[in-house]
């Protein structure tokens, strides 16, 4: 057997081999991504592709991953870890499988549960295939999501780092039973864990298809040069940046009860191919599921990093980890403390994001974005009817923040989370209780500068039964995002219900009942201008008023001199 | 124009063309109902918007060339390839214009096929390399697999296509070693200009056709038939500085190169095969394009695939696709239906509509006789949003039951996604399609030229590591019947045949060349 240090290595690879295991490494990792999103049940995985998979080492480092969702990036070594820690490696047999979904134990939130099954050529392990995905429904206090839950167990069912055996527990055994047994919509959320046990089994298969070919060590020894090779190019990318300490700041609007803003902060100190950010100063844990689990800060700053600093085809790797430590004090917004409730990590961490971004900014000005909506929008729309619960999950997209050359992009999901809207017409197909009545770009939503920020969106929904339970998380209804270099802030977002002649607010962390009749309207923020507004192209103006993105009056008022 | 649910009911997207055919009647209207009948409003209405936006450029360019073939005196029937590997009157393309995106490539897939089917290899793996890229497709019983889901210039597109799946390896793919230090092969080209090293035309980084240069499998005097001058000197100084990087001579970091780039080609290979539940081993390989049949051998033999075939004129090989290829049209809806003891009749039900609408097509254009049929469910698990589409015989329609249909999904769905086969999971077919094709008359046979002939020549090659003795035939030189052991290489005037060492050549009665393993 190979030596798996990673420096030194005693198998001597040939380039040639080393490039086309890596790539196949690669490639075996997207497939089992692909295939798991396009066998999955729920709509949140299958249309809005909220699920990653990876190849790992035998010891938990992930060697190749599907870019599909860069949060759940960070998180596969913690949560592998906690469970090899408990149940050793050497325990392990044929068709058992590791599962996580613990915040306190590497996880993020609940919802995503994290799957690994070994991968074993000639009776020893050579690596592990893993997948994660966001689960509908985990039971919990309210179908598909939580606003008040006061504790993680509000939020639904726990899988402690554990060892499970494939035919005896799931497949029809005690545990998929207790599972099923815990949940509202089974079909969906077993289907949805099959397609993460199948997507497994064929990157296993594809691991071991290499094994056969180029032997069990070659492989093994590919794994390590692909993390050593990762870590080769982000040094050279970090390199290149000054060397000084940076800071950031943003700000969560509140906590869903007061009205007081969450403040995180950053701080980035880059010493030649090494960076170190802090969260130091960032507030502390709250009693609502705004907290983010420490993994999903470390993705968040990661995630930011990576992209400003690297080109994107740098395998995401843990390799990539060598370089960064990344800090928060514990008890704080982003490293909580058990029992906090964690459902609605992401706005934290976008603002972990944002902080670091705005820290970057200070250096490397022609690589960074404005503030964007940055915000994961989830409503859940649900409906206890005779055939059950139908529950039914979006999340929103926003407009981009502008760079130095080019506008946000309109109306689409934000940089950590990377999800597609469901299509309406599987919506209507899927659903009885409500029907979608719009879904327009929102004017006058960007932030303007040199380059404007994306737009914003109008969702509106027809509520079509009574008894229609309704829960939202989320951000920038109250602070907007941030212009950078001159740039003007984006616009916030909001939602409100048309009961009668009536218009309800809907605070952005909240939840009520809706009747049939109501018009549920959900608007998400523009993205932040980049640089002065007086060195737009005045022909960019005229172009946004054609197409009705912004209004005359807007365009005259912020772009004189086009005019 | 793209209103939601019109894949169901199009009689309001109807309804605004009348209003805008009386009000702005100069303006030409696109109807999503008319492009395709599939749910899932995005991709619908960009493939509309694709349609409409290329639809006045395709029906001005065909009128105009019409127009100048009639005044020349032509008096045949003008007809154009289709995307899906068809051909249509031209007339039809006029109003069909997105049919005609990519139908290059598909020629070249519809022409290897018919001419592997003369030599009964009718299950196929086409392999078509060319200077940038490299094209892919599946063809099992003669016909080309067809996908329902393409992108160009990241929009998606949903018409039927040739399932090809192209991956940036050509003979102008760029080697070079990325800051990780890792040896890569394209994506990026030299293209025709400044073109590889060897052409002398301002291009300094190696590609693969200076691999082949350097590692004696093109040879200098033969290239495009000896027609342009190239320099094996320019090709070894491209890569002497990544030999040095990497510690290897020029003729390793050369063959290096043509490893990867063939690893590319097989990954491509991958995901239309193994990756959709498809063991490549079931397949004979059809090489073509300029270089295809100087790869196909050692990318056959890491599948698994013994058998080759070298259609004569490879590298030109579309050209005799355009003549090959069938009348198609496709008819695509969109119903939902459960699969339970009433399914079977409604399927039937689907199908006679469909088959009426196309057949009304088909008389439009004067073609009724000799149609083939061919039928596609789209079906999943419910809840699933992704369909795998099942083939029904039309035939089978009449006994046809919920249980057969079961059966035929869950296998496909188990052999792509590795689970699904169990239990008793409520199933429904979402989206039907029904392909209509009327066969061209006899073709001509294809030949490759006998005269050209080059003496016999021995010379020394490296591949795989090593160097060999190789032998240097002219493939016209070749009779049939004739056995070639590899290491060989056949030159004719588009393109070089390499056989590796293990494998053997023989030309066959239709003047295709077969490579075998062993």
């Amino acid at each position: 057997m190979p030596d798996s240090t990673p420096a030194g290595s005693a198998i001597t690879l040939d380039p040639a081999d080393y490039a086309v295991i890596s790539q196949g490494l690669i490639a075996a990792a997207r497939e089992m991504g692909a295939k798991l999103i396009r066998s999955a049940y729920s709509t949140i995985v299958r249309e809005a592709g909220d699920a990653s998979a990876a190849l790992l080492d035998r010891n938990g480092n992930v060697v190749a991953q599907a870019e599909l969702i860069p949060m759940q990036l960070g998180p596969m070594a913690g949560t592998f870890r906690a469970c090899a820690d408990l149940f050793l490696l050497e325990t392990l047999e044929e068709g058992d499988f590791y599962v996580n979904n613990d915040p306190f134990e590497g996880g993020q939130h609940l919802q995503d549960v994290f799957i690994y099954s070994p991968i074993f050529v000639a009776g020893e392990i050579v690596g592990f295939a893993g997948t994660v995905a966001h689960h509908l429904d985990l039971g919990g206090g309210n179908p598909g999501l939580n606003a008040t839950a006061a504790d993680v167990h509000a939020e639904g069912f726990i899988f402690p780092p554990s060892k499970y055996n494939f035919e005896r527990d799931w497949n029809g055994g005690p545990l998929e039973r207790l599972v099923a047994a815990n949940l509202r919509v089974p079909s969906q959320t077993i289907g949805d864990f099959n397609a993460q046990f199948a997507a497994n089994a064929i990157g296993a298969h594809r691991v071991q298809q290499l094994c056969s070919k180029y032997g069990a060590g070659v492989i093994e020894a590919t794994m390590q040069e692909l993390l050593n090779y990762s870590e080769r190019r982000f040094r050279a990318a970090l390199a290149e940046v000054p060397d000084g300490v940076y800071c950031g700041e943003d700000a969560v609007d509140d906590d869903g009860i007061s009205d007081q803003p969450l403040t995180v902060k950053a701080k980035v100190t880059i010493a030649g191919e090494t960076v170190a950010i802090d969260f130091d100063g960032t507030c502390q844990q709250v009693s609502r599921n705004l907290n983010c689990p420490f993994s999903s800060t470390v993705s968040a700053a990661l995630s930011c990093v990576k992209s400003v600093l690297t080109s994107p085809d740098i395998p995401f790797n843990e390799g990539v980890k060598r370089p960064i430590t990344i800090t928060a004090p514990e008890g704080s917004l982003l490293n909580p403390t058990y029992p906090a409730p964690v459902r609605a990590r992401m706005e934290a961490a976008y603002r972990a994001f944002n902080a670091v971004m705005k820290a970057l900014a200070q250096v490397v000005p022609e690589k960074v974005i404005s503030g964007g909506h940055d915000t994961t929008t989830v409503t859940a729309i649900s409906h206890l009817g005779e055939a059950g619960y139908r529950v039914y999950l979006e999340v929103f997209g926003g407009g981009y923040g502008a760079s130095a050359n080019l506008d946000g992009c309109d109306a689409v999901d934000s940089p950590l989370s990377n999800c597609s809207n469901a299509p309406i017409e599987a919506s209507d197909m899927d659903f009885d209780h409500f029907r979608i009545i719009e879904y327009s770009l929102l004017g006058d939503s960007p932030g303007h500068g040199k380059l404007r920020g994306g737009l914003g969106i109008v969702r509106r929904y027809e509520i079509l039964k009574d008894d229609v339970n309704f829960a939202i998380y989320a951000d920038r209804f109250r602070i907007a995002p941030y212009g950078l270099f001159g740039g003007s802030d984006g616009s916030c977002g909001r939602c409100e219900v048309l009961r009668g002649g009536e218009i309800i607010q809907v605070r952005s962390k909240d939840g009520l009942m809706l009747k049939k009749g109501d018009v549920l309207k959900i608007f998400t923020s523009g993205g932040a201008g980049y640089g002065d507004a007086a060195e737009r192209d005045p022909g960019l103006v005229h172009r946004d008023v054609a197409e009705g993105h912004l209004s005359e009056a807007t365009a005259r008022a912020a772009y004189p001199h086009a005019f | 124009m793209c209103l939601l649910n019109a894949y169901a009911n199009p009689a309001h997207e109807e309804a605004l063309r009348e209003l805008f055919q009386r009000h702005l009647p100069e303006v030409l209207v696109t109807l999503s109902s008319e492009v395709t009948r599939e749910f899932r409003e995005f991709e619908r209405a960009s493939t509309t918007t694709i349609s409409a936006y290329v639809q006045p450029v395709i029906d001005r360019y065909i009128g105009r060339f019409g127009a100048r073939l009639a005044s020349s005196g032509f008096t045949g029937r003008l007809s154009v390839m289709q995307s899906n590997g068809g051909r249509l009157p031209a007339e039809n393309m006029r109003r069909n214009a997105i049919m005609a995106l990519l139908s290059g490539p598909a020629a070249g897939v519809v022409g290897a096929a018919c001419q592997a089917g003369r030599s009964g290899l009718e299950n196929l793996i086409t392999l078509d390399i060319g200077g940038t890229s490299t094209d892919v497709c599946l063809v099992e019983d003669g016909n080309p697999e067809i996908s329902n889901e393409f992108e160009i210039d990241k929009l998606p597109i949903r018409t039927p296509v040739l399932d090809i799946n192209t991956v940036g390896a050509g003979g102008g793919s760029l080697i070079w070693i990325d800051e990780g230090g890792m040896l890569r092969v394209g994506p990026e080209s030299a293209g025709a200009d400044p073109g590889p090293a060897c052409y002398q035309r301002g291009g300094t980084q190696p590609t693969v056709t200076d691999a082949h240069l350097v590692r004696n499998t093109i040879r200098r005097e033969a290239f495009l038939g000896g027609k342009m001058e190239i320099d094996p000197d320019a090709a070894k100084e491209a890569f002497r500085a990544l030999a040095g990087r990497l510690g290897m001579s020029v003729e390793e970091i050369a063959d290096s190169a043509i490893r990867i780039a063939n690893a590319n080609i097989i990954r491509a290979i991958q995901i239309i095969t193994t990756q959709r539940g498809k063991d490549p081993r079931d397949y004979a390989m059809v090489a073509f394009g300029g270089a295809g049949p100087l790869h196909a051998a050692q990318v056959a033999e890491d599948l698994g695939v013994r058998t080759i075939l070298v259609p004569p004129n490879a590298g030109v090989i579309s050209a005799f696709g355009l003549l090959a290829a069938d009348y198609i049209q496709y008819e695509s809806m969109t119903r939902r239906i459960l699969l339970d003891q009433g399914a079977a009749h409604a399927i039937a039900g689907v199908y006679g509509e469909m088959r009426a609408r196309a057949l009304a097509k088909f008389a439009e254009i004067g073609l009724a006789e000799n149609l083939a049929l061919n039928f596609v469910a789209d079906m999943r698990f419910v809840g699933q949003a992704f369909e795998v589409p099942v083939d029904i015989d039309p035939a089978e329609l009449d006994g046809l039951t919920a249980e057969r249909l079961r059966d035929i999904f869950a296998a496909a769905h188990q052999r792509i996604y590795f689970h699904g086969a169990a239990g008793d999971k409520p199933i429904e077919a979402v989206s039907f399609r029904l392909c209509v094709s009327a066969p061209v008359g006899p073709l001509p046979a294809l030949k490759e030229s006998h005269d050209q002939r080059t003496p016999e020549a021995a010379i020394e090659i490296f591949d795989d590591r090593q160097r060999h003795a190789c032998r240097v035939l002219s493939r016209g030189a070749l009779e049939a019947g004739a056995v070639v052991d590899g290491a060989a290489l056949f030159e004719d005037p588009t393109s070089t045949i390499f056989v590796p060492p293990g494998w053997s050549a023989e030309t066959d009665a239709h003047d295709n060349l077969i490579l075998r393993k062993g």
